[in-house]
C-alpha cells in the first residue's frame, strides 16, 4: 500500500503541474483549454525524435520540446485566444478543442500511430527508503514538480507581474490601470501554460513509456478532474486537487486490484467531480 | 381569408415535399443498389449509414450547442449507451430493432438528464468538463463490464425486423431506414426551431440573462436541450451499432466525440444542411484514395480552427454575413410622434387593486460593500414613478435586485404576492417586465423572433405539442405570428420585421426592446434609462408616449433616468438615491422644493 501511495504521490504532482497549467487559462481566459495535455504530447515526441533518432543528449530534446511548446502556446493565443476576446467563451473552448484534434492529427500523418519509446533521462536502480522503492526519476519529477510549484507560487504573489497576472482574472480594467497591457498577461498565461503542458509530459513519460498520439488523453481527464475538484479558480487547488487525484486514483487501484469491475478509479473521480459541482462548485479550495 | 387560404396551401405543399423526401429515402437505395450494384454496393451502403447515423449525431450536437450554446464533449458515451441499451432489447429480448431504436434513444435522453442535472445548473462551460469526463470515465469503466457489454468482444445487434429470425441483411434497405429516421430527426428539429423551445434555446445561447428577463427558465431549458440531444444521439448509436451488428466499447471513445464537433464546426454551427453533409463526407473520406485518407483529419482540424476564429458560424455562415443589410437609422422624432405605445401594449393582466410594488428594505451586498441600503419605496397603480441620482448610485442594482439578478435581503412585493424568493424568470412570468441599460434582446435574432421569444410564457403548449408541431401548437404559433405582426406594425417597423437586432440603431434597439416587453401586458414596466441614446427632442417625445400610455390604458411605469428636467416633468413621484441609498422621495413639486437635494448631487451632471 505505502508503495502505491507513493508512485500516486509522483504521479498526482505531474498531474499537478497539468491542472495548473489549466487553472493557469481559466483564470487568465476564462475558457478551458482542452488541448492543455496533447500539447505536452505533441512536444514529447519531439523531444523523443531529437534524442534516439538524432542521438542529442536528453537535455537538448528536453530543451527543444520546452521551447517549441511555448512557440505553440504564444501563437495560438495570438491567432485564436486573443481575437475572440470578446466572443463568448464556448467559442474558444470550440478553438481548442480543434488545436487538440489538429494535435493528433499532425501526430497520426507525422509520426505514426505506433507508439515510440524514449529512454528515461536518469538510470539505475530503486532507492529503498523505509521499506518503499522509489526510482531515481521518480525523485527527480518530486523535486522538480516542488521546484516548479514553489516557484510559481513565489512569482505569483511576490512579482507584480505575477500579481497582475492574477489581479486581471479579476477585473480586466484593474490591470489596465496597473499598466499592464492585457495582451500581454494573456500571452504570458498561454504560454507559461504550454510550458508547464511539455514539462508534465517529459516528467510523466517514464511512468507511462510508449508515447503514442492521444496517448494522455487519460491524464488530461484526471487532470481537468484535479482542477475542478480543487478549484478551477485556484492555483493551490489545482495543485493540491492534483496530488489528492493522484493518491486516490493509485490507493482505489491497489484496493480494488483484481475485481471484475475495471475502471474503478475512474468511476470514483468522476463521482468525486460530480458531489463537488453539486456541493461546492467553487472546488474545495477555492473561494467564491 | 385570402392569407389564410395560403398559409393552408403552404403546409399542403410542405408536406408533399416531406412525403416525397421520405419516399425517395425509401424507395432510392435498395433501387440503386439492385439496378447498379457497382455504385451502390453493399459495402457502400453501409459506408453511407455509418454517414448517416452520424448526421443523426451531428444533429444532436447541433441542437445542444449550436441552439442552446452548451457544449457536450462525451456525445460518443451517448451514443454508447444508445447503442448497447438497444442491444440489449434486440439481441436478448428478441425485440425487432425498432423497438431498440427506441430505447436506444430513451438511454440515450436518460444519461443525458443524469450528467445535465448537476452540471448545468451552472454557467459556464461545467457541462463540457464534465460530459468529456464521464466520456471517459465510461469507456474505462461501464463499457468495459462483462454482463453488460460482454467486454471488449462486444454486444452483438442484429437487425432483426420482426420478432424470431428475420434478419435484414440487405445493406441498401437497412440505408432506407436510416435515412427516413435522419428525416424525422430532421423535422422534429424544424419543429423545434419554430416553437418556443427553439425561441428559448437561442436566447440563452446569446445571453442567460437577457432569456430569464423573458421569463425562460434557463435551468430547465438548457436541460431539455440536453435530454434531447441525448435522445438524438442514442438514437444515432443504436443506428450505427446496428449497422455493424456489433457494438464495442472502442467505438464510442473520445475520438468519436471530437469527430462530432468538429463536424458541427465545419458543417455551420446552427444549421442543418452543412453538419449532416459533413457528416457523411467525412464517412467516405476514409474509403478515398491516400491524399484524402492520409490528410482528412488535419484538413478537418485545420478548417475548424480557422472556422472558429474567422466565421464563428461555420462556414454556413459566410452566405448570412454576405446578406447583413447597413445599420439602421437613428430613431428620429417624426416616428415617435406618431408611436402609439397604447396599440404595441399586450392585454394587461388585471391587477389586485392594491400597490403594485412594494419594496421593503432591499439591500444588495457585493463583497462587504453596500451597493444598496435598506431601500424601501411604493408604485402604485398606473404611476410613473422615477429613481435618479448620480452614476453608482445603485440605480441599475436596485433594479436588478427587484427583478431578481442579484440576490438581496429584504423584501419585494408585486401586486400583493412575495416575490422575494422568486426566480428572475419568475418575477418576469408574474408580470414584472423590464429593460436593461445596455439592451437585453438576443441581438443575432430578428426583431419579430425577439417580440416571439417576449411571448414566451403565452406559448402555453406542451413540450411534446412543440416537438410534434401539433395542431394545438400551430395555433397557439399562429396566434403569436398574428400579435407579433401587429407589435410591428404598431411600431412602425415593418421593414426592419426580419432584420437582426444587431443591425438596428441603438435608439430602434431600445424601442424593440420596449414594445417586446410591452406586448406581454406586464403589471410593472421597468425601464432603465429609456432615453439613453435619443437626441433631446426624441427623449421628449418618447416621455410624452410614456405617459399617454400611463393616462390610456393605466400602465404602471417605474423608470431609472439621468435626464433629471425630464422625469420631474414626467413622473408622479421620484426617488433620490444616492450612495445606495435614498436621500429623498417626494412629487415633483415637493422635490422642486428642495433645490439643494437636486443641486448638490445631482446638478453639474444633469443639467449640463
Amino acid at each position: 500500500m505505502a508503495q502505491a501511495l507513493v508512485v500516486g504521490l509522483v504521479i498526482g504532482g505531474i498531474y499537478s503541474l497539468f491542472a495548473l497549467g489549466i487553472v493557469l487559462i481559466y483564470t487568465g481566459s476564462g475558457v478551458l483549454n482542452f488541448a492543455q495535455a496533447e500539447l505536452g504530447t505533441f512536444t514529447l515526441f519531439v523531444a523523443q525524435i531529437l534524442v534516439v533518432e538524432h542521438h542529442l543528449p536528453y537535455a537538448v530534446g528536453a530543451a527543444a520540446s520546452i521551447a517549441l511548446a511555448l512557440a505553440i502556446g504564444v501563437t495560438f493565443e495570438r491567432l485564436a485566444v486573443w481575437p475572440l476576446l470578446n466572443a463568448p467563451r464556448v467559442t474558444v473552448a470550440v478553438a481548442t478543442l480543434a488545436l487538440l484534434a489538429l494535435a493528433v492529427a499532425l501526430e497520426i500523418t507525422l509520426f505514426g500511430p505506433v507508439g515510440r519509446n524514449l529512454p528515461p533521462p536518469i538510470t539505475g536502480h530503486s532507492v529503498n527508503v523505509i521499506g518503499v522503492f522509489v526510482s531515481p526519476n521518480q525523485i527527480a519529477s518530486l523535486v522538480l514538480v516542488a521546484l516548479v510549484a514553489g516557484g510559481l507560487a513565489a512569482f505569483f504573489r511576490y512579482t507584480d507581474f505575477g500579481l497582475s497576472v492574477v489581479a486581471a482574472a479579476q477585473d480586466q480594467e484593474a490591470l489596465r490601470f496597473l499598466g499592464i497591457p492585457l495582451a500581454r498577461a494573456s500571452m504570458f498565461t498561454w504560454g507559461l501554460a504550454a510550458v508547464l503542458s511539455a514539462l508534465a509530459a517529459l516528467l510523466i513519460q517514464p511512468d507511462i513509456g510508449v508515447i503514442s498520439p492521444g496517448a494522455y488523453s487519460g491524464i488530461f481527464i484526471r487532470a481537468l478532474s484535479a482542477a475542478l475538484i480543487g478549484g478551477l479558480g485556484s492555483m493551490r487547488g489545482a495543485f493540491l486537487g492534483g496530488v489528492i487525484v493522484g493518491v486516490g486514483e493509485a490507493a482505489i487501484r491497489h484496493a480494488t486490484v483484481g475485481s471484475s469491475l475495471t475502471g474503478l478509479p475512474e468511476l470514483c473521480i468522476f463521482a468525486a467531480v460530480v458531489l463537488t459541482l453539486v456541493f461546492r462548485p467553487q472546488g474545495v479550495f477555492g473561494s467564491r | 381569408m385570402r392569407s389564410l387560404r395560403n398559409k393552408t396551401e403552404v403546409q399542403h405543399r410542405r408536406s408533399i415535399d416531406v412525403g416525397l423526401v421520405l419516399l425517395a429515402c425509401v424507395v432510392l437505395p435498395p433501387l440503386t443498389g439492385w439496378a447498379m450494384p457497382d455504385l451502390l454496393s453493399s459495402a457502400h451502403a453501409l459506408t453511407l449509414t455509418y454517414g448517416v447515423s452520424l448526421g443523426i449525431a451531428a444533429l444532436s450536437l447541433n441542437l445542444l450547442l449550436g441552439y442552446a450554446g452548451q457544449l457536450s464533449l462525451g456525445h460518443a458515451a451517448l451514443l454508447g449507451a444508445g447503442a448497447f441499451a438497444a442491444s440489449v432489447i434486440v439481441d436478448r429480448f428478441g425485440l425487432p430493432m425498432y423497438v431498440g431504436w427506441a430505447v436506444g434513444g430513451l438511454a440515450g435522453g436518460v444519461v443525458a438528464l443524469a450528467i445535465g442535472i448537476p452540471a448545468l445548473r451552472l454557467r459556464g462551460l461545467y457541462l463540457a468538463l464534465v460530459t468529456l469526463v464521464f466520456g471517459a470515465t465510461m469507456q474505462a469503466s461501464v463499457l468495459r463490464w462483462r454482463f453488460f457489454t460482454h467486454g471488449s468482444s462486444g454486444a452483438s445487434l442484429p437487425r432483426r425486423w420482426w420478432f424470431g429470425d428475420h434478419i435484414l441483411i440487405n445493406e441498401p434497405i437497412y440505408l432506407s431506414m436510416c435515412l427516413v429516421v435522419l428525416v424525422g430527426v430532421w423535422l422534429v428539429d424544424v419543429n423545434i426551431i419554430r416553437t418556443r423551445l427553439g425561441r428559448a434555446f437561442l436566447a440563452i445561447r446569446e445571453d442567460e440573462t437577457t432569456a430569464q428577463s423573458f421569463g425562460i427558465d434557463v435551468v430547465r431549458y438548457k436541460l431539455l436541450a440536453f435530454v434531447l440531444s441525448g435522445v438524438m444521439a442514442g438514437i444515432a448509436g443504436a443506428l450505427y451499432g446496428g449497422g455493424i451488428g456489433l457494438v464495442t466499447s472502442d467505438e464510442f471513445g473520445r475520438e468519436l466525440s471530437l469527430r462530432i464537433v468538429l463536424i458541427v464546426v465545419i458543417g455551420g454551427i446552427g444549421r442543418r444542411w452543412g453538419p449532416v453533409v459533413i457528416s457523411v463526407l467525412l464517412a467516405i473520406a476514409p474509403t478515398l484514395p491516400p491524399p484524402f485518407r492520409r490528410y482528412d483529419l488535419v484538413i478537418a482540424a485545420g478548417i475548424t480552427l480557422y472556422n472558429v476564429v474567422k466565421l464563428p458560424e461555420g462556414l454556413a455562415g459566410l452566405i448570412a454575413h454576405r446578406r447583413a443589410k447597413p445599420t439602421g437609422p437613428p430613431v428620429d422624432v417624426e416616428q415617435l410622434r406618431e408611436l402609439d405605445l397604447a396599440a404595441v401594449a399586450g392585454a394587461a393582466a388585471p391587477l389586485g387593486g392594491g400597490t403594485v410594488l412594494i419594496v421593503h428594505e432591499v439591500s444588495v451586498e457585493f463583497g462587504g460593500l453596500h451597493a444598496v441600503e435598506d431601500v424601501s419605496l411604493r408604485v402604485e397603480p398606473g404611476q410613473i414613478v422615477g429613481i435618479i441620482g448620480p452614476n453608482g448610485a445603485g440605480k441599475s442594482t436596485l433594479f436588478n435586485a427587484i427583478s431578481g439578478f442579484v440576490p438581496s435581503t429584504g423584501a419585494v412585493t408585486l401586486d400583493g404576492v412575495p416575490i422575494s424568493w422568486a426566480k428572475p424568470h419568475e418575477r418576469a412570468a408574474a408580470g414584472l417586465g423590464r429593460t436593461f441599460q445596455n439592451v437585453g434582446l438576443a441581438r443575432d435574432q430578428s426583431v419579430r423572433q425577439n417580440i416571439l421569444l417576449a411571448q414566451h410564457h403565452f406559448a402555453s403548449y406542451s413540450d411534446l405539442a412543440a416537438l410534434a408541431y401539433s395542431p394545438s401548437a400551430r395555433d397557439v404559433e399562429a396566434r403569436l405570428a398574428g400579435l407579433a405582426d401587429e407589435v410591428i406594425t404598431g411600431l412602425g417597423f415593418e421593414e426592419y420585421a426580419d432584420t437582426p437586432v444587431r443591425q438596428l440603431s441603438g435608439g430602434q434597439q431600445r424601442l424593440v426592446e420596449l414594445a417586446a416587453v410591452l406586448a406581454t401586458g406586464p403589471k410593472l414596466l421597468m425601464l432603465d434609462e429609456p432615453t439613453a441614446g435619443l437626441s433631446p427632442a426624441a427623449a421628449e417625445n418618447l416621455a410624452e408616449r410614456l405617459r399617454q400610455l400611463r393616462d390610456d390604458r393605466g400602465q404602471t411605469i417605474l423608470l431609472i433616468e439621468h435626464n433629471v428636467p425630464l422625469v420631474l416633468d414626467l413622473c408622479d413621484y421620484v426617488y433620490v438615491l444616492s450612495a445606495g441609498q435614498l436621500l429623498a422621495a417626494g412629487t415633483t413639486e415637493e422635490l422642486s422644493a428642495m433645490p439643494e437635494i437636486l443641486g448638490a448631487y445631482l446638478g453639474g451632471e444633469v443639467f449640463a
